[in-house]
């Protein structure tokens, strides 16, 4: 009978669920590993197990990976992790399962189909990243903090951090996901720090807007409509690349 | 850093931006890569290696930099600029304190990436070159910005200055401004050929000088550089900190230059007579700063003059052979003066004309191409209706089909519809198992291109009869966007038996 192991949508939980796949010795063929989600549909025949996430085991999974096969291949799996892609956790137990049975090597193994996915759904968590990079925009506040707000679909908000800290040591700053009610948050001179689901009101935090910085974001406004070449307009390429799920909170198209 | 009220920026800074970013519009490039740079406590930006665009304009153009003029008003007379001086339109000048805040204040809040500052000319190239000297000066040191920087300079600058700006900015580039020295001597009678060169020239031999002086082999002087950020504490500390009365100290020595007579432009080494000239260069050397780390660009118009696609694509290879250049930007024409040398643009710029051209140039530098492969003598123009590559393969039909199961890099470069992420995928999936076509699929090889051109493990995807009839017709009935005229198709047309297309090898080059 095939076992479907229920985990949470969090690296943590897809290496437990993976720990407890190899712990039951059911055979890697029998086991299925599902991210688990409210409403999800049941197959006949299956035993479906709960597994609460256990940081333990998912530190044991971690650190076989790297020490058996190396830091590179851990990262790829652990990223994928982020992925909106509710099948990834399948997945990644498969790469999981081929890397240990093949070494580093299991990235370039491309015809494989967990690989080929996860390689696809790091792709786009990689394009996600590059976007936000760019279309992120920051308003500044009374109190001089700056506050961002996004919606991703893939989990990105904590990839986000190091270049956001790297490019502005020296400010406030904090960055909302708004989909998944999650906060990261710097400050001047100190590490940075996540906040998850419900322990922050961002309607608290958000307050008015600093002195200049409506006339900034006005200014913004004429930048962006008068380097626009008139007799070259292409509205369906901006579409392309700038797609419209990203304008939601950017300044020049409000 | 701390931004402080935005008090130079009066009510009129609206007026001036709209001026001065519409008069900014003609310059193409908007690219911010070619630096890895990392953040540094107590200043403010990075750089990241492959740029990062933070917006797209209703043209479709990526918006990366704060693209403005320091001044719209000009001494000269091309007869292609908007911005010439017999041109009737509303000028304005920003301060360098002015471009420095907006710079600033923009790349806070994650607007932009950095800043392209460009000119008309003012008085005369010193003098504008130096106000954007300050204004790059004011930006590095004053705000301690350590984002992305690029200066277009100015044909007939002194050297000196040319390499104190060089070590501020990312990247420099000099406007070729059209493909052909005749054209430039019909258009722009104030530059030259040499005045262009010249510096070009200057910017790619200190720049190597720098790279070779760090280390960095020679075969890597073409990749983005990773470099340190701008040290501020390991500059030798000024006389005010403000960076004020080094300017005007740089002002004195370069009317003293003058003052030597020495034609600008002539001299390959600088070598600055005025001690606080050279004072100041020696600082600016011996700081931790790199020499234009993230290369040099050009950009050239398509369509004003007569010049042929044959031409165009021999200069750029000659640009990359000779001067190292980064990129080389092509732009549509425009007409915007009316003038009666001009051409007239009735339907808009010669978009598809520019499309192909650039499809060509990323053939020159990522695809192994040779210019005389692309393109040669007999048909000096670029197929309008098929991709250079698809062109170029139409042609090779010899060489094909190419098999993905063992062809090298070089080859699989050359199969339309094969990229370089994909011809990479390729060699790294097929060490550890035999492909498949659905396998190349997944990879991202664009097969309703490339199946055309390729087998795999011996056999081609479909079952058919290749003729070069066959292929054109397919690879033309590719859904790629082409004005109606250059289809020859009516838009609405019923479809009928005795039609005859008319796809004959006619327009093959």
């Amino acid at each position: 009978m095939t076992n479907v192991f229920l985990c949470e949508d969090s690296a943590d939980g897809i290496f437990t669920a993976i720990y407890n796949a190899y712990e039951s010795k059911n055979g890697h063929a029998n086991n299925h590993i599902q991210v688990h989600i409210p409403g999800y549909n049941r197959q006949l025949f299956c035993e479906y197990i709960e597994v609460p996430t256990d940081y333990e085991k998912a530190v044991k999974v971690a650190r076989s990976l790297r020490q058996k096969i190396n830091g590179e291949v851990y990262d790829w799996l652990f990223s994928a992790a982020a992925s909106y892609d509710l099948e990834k956790a399948d997945s990644i137990y498969r790469a999981v399962i081929l890397a240990f049975h093949m070494g580093a090597g299991v990235l370039n193994h491309l015809t494989n189909p967990a690989v080929s996915h996860i390689c696809k759904l790091n792709l786009h968590i990689d394009n996600e990243i590059q976007h936000y990079k760019g279309f992120l925009r920051f308003v500044e506040l009374k109190n001089n903090l700056l506050l961002a707000k996004i919606r991703p679909k893939n989990n990105i908000l904590f990839l986000l951090a190091d270049h956001f800290s790297d490019r502005y040591p020296d400010e406030n700053f904090a960055i909302a996901d708004v989909r998944r009610n999650s906060l990261l948050f710097h400050a001047k001179g100190k590490p940075v720090t996540f906040t998850g689901k419900t322990d922050f009101d961002l309607n608290r935090i958000e307050g008015e807007y600093s002195e200049n910085e409506q006339l900034l974001q006005d200014l913004f406004k004429t930048y962006v409509s008068s380097i626009t070449v008139k007799e070259r307009s292409n509205p369906h390429l901006q579409r392309q690349l700038l797609p419209l799920r990203f304008r939601e909170y950017m300044t020049e198209f409000e | 850093m701390k931004t402080t009220a935005v008090s130079t920026l009066s009510m009129d800074i609206f007026k001036k931006l709209e001026i001065l970013s519409n008069a900014a519009n003609y310059d193409v490039a908007c690219t911010s890569s070619g630096v890895q740079r990392n953040g540094q406590n107590g200043s403010m930006g990075n750089a990241v290696a492959g740029g990062i665009c933070h917006s797209f304009g209703a043209d479709g153009r990526c918006i990366s930099l704060l693209k403005i003029l320091y001044t719209n008003e000009c001494v000269y007379d091309c007869k292609y600029c908007v911005n010439r001086i017999s041109n009737d339109i509303p000028r304005a000048t920003f301060t360098p304190e002015e471009i420095a805040e907006l710079t600033i204040s923009f790349y806070r809040r994650n607007y932009i990436e950095g800043l392209f500052l460009s000119s008309g000319i003012n008085k005369n190239p010193n003098h504008t070159m130096e106000q954007i000297y300050e204004a790059l000066y004011i930006i590095r040191h004053r705000y301690h910005f350590n984002g992305y920087i690029h200066i277009k300079s100015i044909p007939n600058t002194d050297p000196v200055l040319i390499e104190k700006i060089g070590w501020l900015a990312d990247r420099m580039s000099a406007n070729l401004e059209l493909p052909t020295a005749d054209g430039l001597k019909k258009l722009a009678p104030q530059k030259s050929r040499k005045s262009i060169l010249t510096p070009m020239k200057q910017v790619q031999l200190t720049r190597k000088k720098d790279l070779n002086f760090h280390g960095v082999p020679e075969s890597q002087h073409m990749i983005p550089q990773n470099v340190p950020a701008l040290d501020i504490a390991a500059r030798q500390p000024l006389p005010d900190n403000t960076g004020e009365n080094c300017l005007a100290s740089v002002r004195g020595s370069h009317n003293a230059l003058a003052a030597n007579k020495q034609p600008p432009g002539t001299r390959m080494e600088t070598t600055p007579s005025d001690t606080a000239a050279l004072a100041e260069l020696k600082m600016l050397r011996s700081s931790n700063s790199r020499f234009v780390p993230a290369g040099q660009s050009t950009q050239m118009i398509i369509g004003a003059t007569e010049e042929t696609d044959y031409e165009i694509v021999h200069v750029a290879e000659s640009l990359y052979q000779n001067f190292d250049l980064k990129r080389v930007f092509y732009s549509a024409f425009i007409n915007t003066t009316g003038d009666p040398l001009l051409p007239l643009t009735p339907d808009g710029p010669h978009m598809l004309r520019e499309h192909r051209l650039y499809q060509a140039d990323f053939l020159l530098r990522f695809y192994q191409f040779k210019a005389n492969e692309i393109i040669t003598a007999d048909h000096p123009n670029l197929n309008v209706r098929l991709d250079p590559k698809c062109n170029w393969a139409m042609n090779h039909l010899e060489q094909f089909p190419i098999e993905v199961q063992s062809a090298n890099y070089h080859t699989l470069l050359r199969i339309p519809g094969v990229g370089v992420k994909s011809a990479k995928r390729i060699l790294a999936a097929r060490r550890t198992a035999k492909l498949q076509f659905s396998d190349l699929k997944k990879m991202g090889i664009v097969l309703k291109r490339a199946m055309y051109f390729i087998t795999c493990n011996g056999s081609t995807m479909l079952p058919l009869k290749m003729s070069p009839g066959f292929i054109l017709t397919n690879l033309l009935g590719l859904r790629e966007k082409l004005p109606d005229f250059i289809s020859g198709e009516p838009v609405y047309q019923q479809l009928s038996l005795l039609d005859d297309p008319k796809i004959g090898g006619e327009f093959i080059v």
